[in-house]
């Protein structure tokens, strides 16, 4: 009893730790003053809420940053998902290095990948800005897809696949058929990870954003720069719910718990 | 030329490290085949190579006069139940049975008609609608069983189907499947490690042990006349002893034990055995089953002298322990029978029960390793 209460006193600290930050954005965001105080000054506004919606730079860069995590998310489960299909179901020689290449833009730190990109698009300099944002983004999220698309198809039976093609399925109809609908749980996942990855995205889209092509994250940072205003906390505001909405939602569909 | 032909296969996963090796079956049309084994005896392997989910790396496939060696295993026309039933958890029992009949191109009445049918026949007719999760375990075996063969398979291949039922529903099912066969006449091979699920379902059983066939025979010769140690091991013959061949007399056969002398009957048409045709001054072993021998208070026919070291009570059975000058034996009596009390006592061998086997001196050096002589 007493070694649950010492658990449970942890419990509370860690979670006011976690989420009190977010709390004070919350809080600070409903602020009247113009600079961003905590606790807020000046009485109670949503004057910054409309304010989000009132800057163009947001709405725009916004609609983009929606557009690349979608396209991305898509491409690089496109791509990941055969991907994860042969490095589950074949063995061949230079697996193991496969496996490791696949995951490295999770161990390499986001600026240095992001670094090399806009060094490599500035070679091949043909590339505009939106299609560098979006290959960039692609190769971050396609070892996540790799990774959580393998973990479900490692789960599944392979009975199943066998018994489709006995049944006189090729190799593309038991997949499509049998395989895909009884991994969709992971796939979805994998596309929320993916997604959010890709639009909370600073270190990448802050080498490959240019002149009138910027994600939210980005026009975020420089918002920052040369405004103080309790606008950011409402938009930050705005985000965590969009993002709530977005998770529960395909909690609620697709039941992901279970994968997450 | 048979049905089925494995021919001098060869299967390896690794390379240089065979599974099966110039391994050789024949299965007649509407032959039920059980390969038998312990775990990891091999003997899924042959499924898997005729399934076409592996590549023999030798040897040759035959199916109803046509090579199967190199088809892809989406042409093969063959049922597959699997241990783990493999039904499709996304689909609804009736979609499940009508796969292999999409996969063909069937759909509509006709299709509906032929999974009716198939789930007529393994009596689950009124489930169609519901999907695998909802099903029990042996409402899940029949699925598997129904969507195996409403596509009219060549070859019906089944991999330990019974194994992850509990012994009653088994029991059941055993009979269950070995009527749904006959009356299809249906070719089947069938791999199982119970030997009571060999014995009771098969035309025919093949014991394998390490990837070589140790005997193949009908369920009564497999049962009563194994030719191998493995085998009589296997299949519960837990006594045994060493013995010198002394006469052939057409089915019978006398042997020399140390002092004592015993007569033997073997059940097999001796004309049949060919090579492993005991003869006068061999070597050989004599197997029994516990059940088998009786203890009687004085000296009978075919009998050895010992005593009981120790009686266990185990319902409809009593088991003895009984030392013997050629070792320590075990006796199974019925309850019926009159209990016999620790002390000297003599074992007693009905000819019939008495299998002499090997001439082979390495068999011998093994039995005598693995035995209690």
């Amino acid at each position: 009893m007493r070694q649950s209460r010492g658990l449970y006193a942890t419990l509370i600290l860690l979670y006011a730790f976690l989420l009190g930050p977010f709390l004070v954005i919350f809080i600070a965001a409903f602020g009247a003053d113009a600079t961003l105080a905590f606790p807020p000054r000046g009485g109670f506004s949503l004057h910054w809420f409309a304010n989000v919606f009132q800057t163009s730079q947001f709405i725009e860069s916004f609609w983009i940053s929606l557009g690349v995590a979608l396209l991305a998310t898509f491409i690089a489960l496109l791509l990941g998902i055969p991907v994860a299909y042969a490095l589950v179901n074949f063995r061949f020689p230079g697996q193991g290095v496969l496996e490791t290449i696949f995951s490295s833009p999770i161990l390499v730190p986001g600026l240095v990948v992001g670094f090399a990109m806009l060094r490599f698009f500035v070679l091949f300099s043909g590339v505009n800005v939106f299609t560098g944002l979006l290959i960039g983004h692609t190769a971050v999220l396609f070892p996540y897809s790799v990774r959580v698309v393998s973990a479900s198809l490692r789960n599944l039976d392979p009975a199943l696949e066998q018994a489709a093609i006995s049944l006189g399925a090729n190799r593309l109809r038991s997949f499509m058929l049998v395989v895909l609908p009884n991994v969709r749980a992971g796939v979805a996942a994998a596309f929320i990870l993916a997604f959010i990855t890709s639009f909370n995205n600073v270190p990448i889209s802050l080498f490959l954003t240019g002149p009138g092509v910027t994600t939210l994250p980005i026009s975020m940072l420089v918002y920052m720069e040369y405004y103080y205003d309790p606008t950011i906390a409402a938009l930050s505001t705005l985000l965590i719910l969009f993002t709530i909405v977005l998770v529960q939602g395909a909690e609620r569909l697709l039941g992901l718990s279970q994968f997450v | 030329m048979a049905y089925l032909d494995l021919i001098d296969l060869r299967v390896e996963y690794e390379k240089g490290q065979p599974i099966l090796d110039g391994f050789n079956l024949a299965v007649e049309e509407g032959e039920l085949v059980s390969l038998l084994g312990p775990s990891g005896c091999g003997k899924t392997t042959p499924l898997r190579a005729i399934a076409g989910f592996i590549e023999p790396s030798g040897g040759q496939i035959q199916v109803a006069g046509k090579d199967y060696t190199r088809l892809p295993p989406n042409k093969r026309d063959i049922g597959l139940v699997f241990q783990s039933y493999a039904l499709f958890p996304h689909l609804t029992v009736n979609q499940n049975v009508a796969f292999g009949l999409r996969m063909r191109g069937i759909r509509g009445a006709e299709s509906d008609r032929r999974v009716q049918e198939a789930l007529e026949l393994v009596d689950l007719s009124g489930y169609g609608d519901r999907r695998p999760g909802q099903l029990s375990g042996g409402q899940r075996q029949r699925v598997a069983v129904a969507r195996a063969i409403v596509i009219n398979p060549k070859l019906l291949l089944m991999d330990e189907p019974l194994s992850n039922l509990d012994a009653k529903l088994r029991e059941g099912m055993r009979v269950e499947l070995r009527r749904l066969q006959q009356r299809l006449g249906a070719t089947m091979l069938y791999v199982t490690h119970d030997q009571a699920e060999a014995l009771s379902l098969s035309d025919r059983i093949v014991v394998m042990n390490q990837g070589q066939i140790e005997q193949i025979g009908t369920p009564e010769d497999i049962f009563y006349q194994p030719s191998t140690p493995f085998v009589a091991d296997f299949l519960g013959f837990d006594n045994h002893f060493v013995v010198m061949v002394q006469s052939i007399d057409g089915r019978r056969i006398h042997v020399q034990a140390g002092a004592y002398a015993f007569e033997a009957e073997e059940r097999r048409d001796p004309a049949k055995l060919g090579e492993t045709r005991l003869r006068p001054g061999d070597a050989a072993l004599a197997y029994f089953r516990p059940e088998a021998a009786t203890l009687a208070p004085e000296p009978a026919p075919n009998s050895l002298p010992g005593s009981v070291l120790l009686r266990t009570f185990r319902g409809s059975t009593i088991q003895y322990v009984v030392a013997t000058d050629l070792g320590e034996f075990t006796v199974l009596a019925s309850d019926a029978s009159d209990p016999v009390d620790v002390g000297p006592a003599h074992v007693v061998f009905e000819p019939r029960s008495l299998v002499i086997m090997g001439s082979d001196k390495e068999q011998i050096a093994e039995g005598i390793k693995n035995g209690r002589t």
